[in-house]
């Protein structure tokens, strides 16, 4: 039976294609301050705009609405790994190991210090952190776009300043 | 600005890295793009169709392990009964009220009736 055109959704792959070009590179941004390295940037980005491209039907309308959505599908795609990620690490100990202090130069100690402190954080927590201290967006903004109240997002940049601090002493 | 801000603009890897290449830009578009044409290509009433036929089947399969189940109830062997006399019966029971009953010798010796 070949279905009636009205069925067939011809317009997604152009809304899609629209969607990446109008969001990809703030979402890049964004991944790439919430993974370790670039590929897994990359593979986040991707996923998040697949998982718009599977349900087609689950994407809102309306440039500040699409962006709340893709944030928030990729802060999960991120929390899923990050939980991935900590249980491989209860099996494995602790916290990775510093890299060697002696060799490396103190700027590169001092950045992959407070990365590897940052990776700690729940995907959330660092989501907020990221958006307030990095791209400098204001609180009410990041609850849109992570979906929650703006108190919880003040609680999570609180709770996440003490535990940045917390780890960065224990790691230097 | 705080510590732990300029700490982390220090080490922002968006302002050490050269960020997302073009050619990476371009696949990630036209993969992103075939699959939506792919999702596209499946019409919006095959997917509640496609949700009540598996559902349909479901229900259809768990009557017929259940009418099954309860064939082999009916069938199964009925315990054996232990004569006395050392021989043993084995007995079946089926849907129709057929008996089948088997006599097992305890003295019968494989090798010892071979030719």
């Amino acid at each position: 039976m070949i279905p009636a055109l009205d069925d067939v959704d011809s317009g997604h792959p152009e809304r899609l294609a629209r969607l990446f070009d109008a969001h990809h590179a703030r979402l890049y941004s964004l991944a790439r301050r919430m993974t370790a390295s670039a590929d897994a940037a990359r593979d986040v980005v991707q996923e998040t705009f697949l998982r718009g491209a599977r349900s087609p039907g689950s994407i809102p309308e309306g440039r500040s609405q699409e962006e709340a959505w893709l944030v928030r599908v990729l802060v999960n795609i991120c929390r899923d790994e990050w939980r991935k990620q900590s249980v491989r690490r209860r099996h494995a100990s602790e916290l990775p190991p510093a890299e060697d202090h002696r060799s490396s130069e103190s700027a590169i100690i001092a950045r992959s210090t407070i990365w590897r402190a940052l990776a700690e954080l729940p995907p959330r927590r660092r989501a907020a952190i990221v958006m307030y201290e990095l791209e400098g967006t204001p609180i009410p903004v990041i609850a849109e776009l992570l979906g929650v109240h703006a108190v919880t997002v003040r609680w999570h940049l609180s709770v996440g300043r003490r535990e940045l601090a917390r780890l960065i002493g224990a790691q230097s | 600005m705080n510590d732990l801000t300029s700490r982390l603009r220090d080490a922002d890897p968006v302002r050490l890295e050269p960020g997302l290449a073009p050619e990476a830009r371009d696949a990630m578009r036209r993969a992103i793009v075939a699959a939506a044409a792919g999702a596209a290509r499946i019409p919006r009433w095959r997917q509640p169709l496609a949700l009540a036929a598996m559902t349909v089947l479901a229900v259809g399969g768990a009557a017929l392990a259940h009418r099954f189940a309860d064939d082999r109830e009916r069938t199964r062997p009925v315990a054996p009964r232990v004569a006395p006399a050392a021989s043993t019966q084995l007995q079946f029971k089926t849907p129709g009220g057929t008996r089948i009953i088997w006599t097992i010798d305890p003295a019968f010796q494989l090798g010892g009736n071979l030719p």
